[in-house]
């Protein structure tokens, strides 16, 4: 018998569950959802949060050190580098694959295959970034649920 | 090596999630019973992994300091503050990470040191082994490769 699909926590769970099969997250997700807050409930969205807010700077760094006459490769290296990093502690898997593509290029140096490749990086990073909110949502939901439970008095 | 799984409790949604009622893949936070209290430096310029690391080793109950810049780790460490571990990321801001291994390893510090990065060549890896460095990890950190060192460093 299946869980009720009205259940909160299943529906999260359905939702991270697709998420895996798709490739968006891996492991690394389940990982970080182990590490339990029970002082901060809102700990696993205000990383979510974190982690989006650094990668849209790295992304923007990059996006700036490519888009001069003579390309900043190292800086493009150092700020992948740091975005790899981020991406894989979330556990954004697709992300990550584009990161390790774009890593390549700049290596060799080749502009038109980092620009391509960077395009992806982008691409993946809306996809989580959509999913991780969602999650996030979902996550605020079912604490707020929780409290409003906890407050109910007898009148 | 213990395994347990977080226990169920089916009050609500939040106490079910917080009890580990979400699905998880196998086994994911080996349990430990650590007998001191350990204290860890991490050094890394990037905050989602920062904040990770540290609550991985908060979990464990190991008190750790954070710093995300080679500078300050440098300083505090010449100020002899004493740490058990010492996690540090290979690209830093001021020194990259192995310029800072080095600084630190030079100044006579005598414990743990891993390095944990993403994607690093063969002779990156060497490089910091060479100098010191006694663990090299590929991010991310997880209970896998920290538990048996934090084992070592408690005399288990």
């Amino acid at each position: 018998m299946a869980a009720s699909s009205t259940d909160p926590t299943q529906q999260l769970n359905d939702y991270i569950r697709t998420m895996h099969d798709q490739g968006i997250l891996d492991d690394n997700f389940d990982q970080l959802l182990a590490l339990r807050r029970e002082q901060n409930p809102r700990f696993i969205n205000e990383l979510i949060s974190m982690f989006t807010n650094d990668a849209e700077a790295y992304i923007a760094e990059i996006t700036n050190a490519l888009s001069l006459t003579e390309v900043d490769f190292s800086t493009i290296i150092s700020k992948l580098h740091q975005l790899k990093g981020s991406t894989s502690g979330i556990g954004g898997h697709r992300m990550y694959q584009a990161c390790c593509e774009l890593r390549v290029a700049a290596d060799d140096g080749d502009k038109g295959r980092c620009d391509e490749l960077f395009l992806r990086v982008k691409e993946e990073f809306n996809t989580l970034k959509q999913c991780l909110d969602s999650i996030s949502q979902m996550r605020s939901n079912i604490i707020s649920n929780g409290t409003r439970s906890r407050r109910r008095r007898p009148l | 090596m213990a395994h347990t799984l977080p226990s169920s409790d089916q009050s609500s949604d939040q106490d079910k999630w917080d009890s580990g009622g979400l699905e998880c893949k196998g086994q994911l936070l080996i349990k430990i019973v650590m007998r001191n209290r350990l204290t860890a430096l991490v050094v890394d310029g990037d905050t989602t992994c920062w904040v990770l690391e540290q609550e991985l080793l908060h979990s464990y109950g190991v008190q750790t300091l954070g710093v995300d810049n080679s500078r300050d780790a440098v300083d505090l460490i010449a100020s002899d503050a004493e740490f058990n571990l010492i996690i540090i990321e290979k690209i830093l801001p001021v020194l990259n990470g192995l310029a800072v291994t080095r600084q630190i390893c030079e100044i006579g510090v005598r414990c743990k040191m891993l390095e944990v990065t993403a994607c690093s060549r063969e002779s990156e890896r060497q490089a910091f082994l060479a100098i010191g460095v006694d663990v090299f990890i590929e991010r991310p950190l997880d209970p896998e490769h920290l538990v048996p060192i934090l084992r070592e460093l408690d005399g288990q």
